[in-house]
């Protein structure tokens, strides 16, 4: 398994905003972060990226997170954050930034480092925007260019917080596709924090519940469709028509 | 756009800086030929080999090292400015608005008490130490009351004003130390010798040289601290280092030519319009900018309205003013 997080307790400001969190993420795996605004969903993406004070254990690829050095932290894993900005710099440059934990002080790169962020801008498929500025693209694109950075670092195990929000429907369908068939083919722990339920529906493997910071499910998406804690944690309506599922 | 891109990417490269330090040398042999002491242009040749006895010291002991505090003020300020805007993420953020200048300035009024004689080797020190906790201060109060982009500025309006009560203080008791402090505080490069000179042209050097070597980390830090730090970044540790550098580079600059201001929010602005986020070409643009701007300013000061002149720091505000005013306009709401 890639991705094993056992969380006791996790702080936002010095208050316990998300206790006994426990699950895992194997590779090849989707699993979906769900649950209300203020459920902890973010405070957990923090966790795992060692951004927050925690107790407990996180695993990446079986090594304990919290025993590593920044750099060695951001080969075996790569975060996209909610909340990202859009500097004045090119795609491309962006994506270029995704080889800088195997870069030394200098930020030499070798022939190998430029062909891999060729091939990750090829692969997320952001070659036509490749030479404009953050600031000129539009909100899905600039996912799209973070994902495309991922792609260049290249790490086992990937968390993206929020990936989709505020997106198109079509952007949406497209990254959600992108992400899905990256995990897929390159065999990758992936952990996707996500607002649209039938999204995580369709694409997660596993999904994992929070409900005011504690864990209320952990488990397949076909397991968690047994239940009707989506529809009580949302206060929503499950309709199923076709083998379609919505929550109105 | 599309110019934009070509715009940067040539001043990224080479061959741009080899305009920006055309452009140096241009205003570096403007400012030697040019004075209030008059000479013709055979005179300025003779004067260059050191023939004529009097051109001579009026170019090597009067001119040159007023050219050379020029220059290594503007590289100081400016590389400080980079450092401090790039922290803080914030346009606005600059050496003297942070607070590093106005710490160092307490710290030099302060030293003042001292006997003249421990001057030369106490001036720097303190100038540095009262930098470096200022900036630590006002950096550390931002973080804590929030971090977002006002709360940097409002800190560091609410240290200066702590810290330039401090000074009316100290100047208060002693009214050799307000006569010293004025001149101080307005900032000039007349009387200073290589003496003076060679601490800071190696501090500067070498922060210099730190900046451009770390400049791929700092670089990631645009993207916001949480990325940069999930991209690999120890970024508590990447800020002090900053930090020193900011107060090494612009408190070099207070031990010899006093408090002057503007270089160091105009010139990283300016190169940044030039080459973009490249952080490796914005050290080397802003350094061959900031001596340009710096050594124009005191050049512009000194010849127009010989015989008498006018202190660097008058020029550079009489030009920085407007030129900040224009900038707030440009970028409308952003900060």
């Amino acid at each position: 398994m890639s991705i094993s997080v056992k969380i006791e307790d996790a702080y936002y400001k010095n208050k316990s905003v998300l206790s006994d969190v426990h699950f895992n993420c194997e590779n090849g795996k989707i699993t979906a972060i769900i649950g209300r605004n203020g459920s902890g969903k973010s405070t957990l993406v923090s966790a795992i990226a060692q951004q927050v004070k925690y107790e407990g254990e996180i695993f990446a690829s079986d090594i304990l997170m919290s025993s590593l050095k920044e750099k060695e932290r951001a080969r075996l894993l790569s975060v996209i954050f909610q909340k990202i900005k859009a500097p004045h710099i090119t795609v491309k440059d962006l994506v270029s930034l995704g080889r800088s934990p195997y870069l030394s002080l200098m930020g030499r790169m070798s022939k190998n480092d430029l062909d891999i962020i060729e091939k990750a801008i090829l692969d997320s498929d952001l070659r036509v925007i490749e030479d404009k500025y953050l600031d000129e693209i539009s909100g899905g694109e600039l996912k799209r260019a973070y994902f495309g950075m991922m792609l260049a670092q290249g790490t086992e195990n990937i968390v993206l917080d929020e990936a989709t929000a505020f997106m198109d429907r079509d952007y949406e369908k497209r990254l959600l596709d992108l992400i899905k068939k990256t995990v897929k083919k390159l065999n990758k722990c992936c952990v996707l924090v996500m607002h649209n339920l039938e999204n995580a529906i369709k694409y997660a493997d596993n999904i994992l519940l929070l409900e005011n910071g504690k864990q209320v499910f952990f488990g397949t998406t076909e397991r968690i469709l047994n239940t009707d804690l989506i529809e009580k944690s949302f206060s929503l309506k499950r309709i199923t028509t076709n083998e379609i599922t919505v929550f109105v | 756009m599309r110019n934009r891109k070509l715009l940067n990417d040539f001043f990224c490269s080479y061959r741009g800086y080899l305009c920006l330090f055309l452009l140096l040398l241009c205003v570096f042999i403007a400012s030697l030929s040019l004075g209030s002491a008059k000479m013709s242009f055979v005179e300025f040749f003779n004067a260059l080999a050191f023939k004529g006895r009097e051109n001579t010291t009026i170019l090597y002991n009067v001119r040159l090292p007023r050219i050379l505090s020029g220059i290594l003020c503007g590289i100081g300020l400016s590389v400080s400015g980079v450092l401090l805007q790039s922290i803080t993420d914030n346009a606005l953020a600059s050496p003297s608005i942070i607070g590093v200048s106005s710490g160092g300035g307490l710290l030099v009024a302060i030293s003042l008490l001292l006997p003249t004689s421990m001057h030369l080797l106490f001036t720097p020190i303190f100038a540095f130490l009262g930098s470096f906790i200022a900036t630590l201060s006002v950096i550390f109060i931002s973080r804590l009351a929030g971090n977002t982009k006002s709360s940097v500025i409002l800190s560091g309006v609410a240290i200066n004003a702590l810290l330039n009560a401090f000074i009316s203080l100290i100047t208060l008791l002693d009214s050799d130390i307000l006569i010293s402090y004025n001149a101080f505080s307005i900032g000039s490069f007349v009387g200073v010798q290589y003496k003076n000179l060679i601490a800071p042209a190696a501090l500067i050097g070498a922060s210099l040289i730190i900046c451009i070597i770390i400049s791929k980390r700092i670089e990631l830090l645009c993207l916001g601290e949480s990325t940069a730090s999930a991209l690999g970044v120890n970024i508590k540790s990447l800020r002090i280092v900053c930090i020193i550098l900011a107060s090494v580079t612009a408190s070099s600059v207070i031990s010899f030519a006093g408090l002057i201001g503007f270089i160091g929010l105009i010139v990283p602005h300016i190169a940044r319009l030039l080459c973009g986020h490249n952080i490796r070409s914005l050290f080397v643009c802003s350094a061959f900018l900031g001596g340009t701007v710096s050594l124009l300013a005191d050049l512009v000061g000194r010849i127009a309205f010989m015989p008498s002149e006018l202190p660097v720091g008058i020029t550079l505000a009489f030009v920085g003013v407007p030129f900040f005013i224009a900038l707030l306009f440009k970028k409308r709401g952003q900060y």
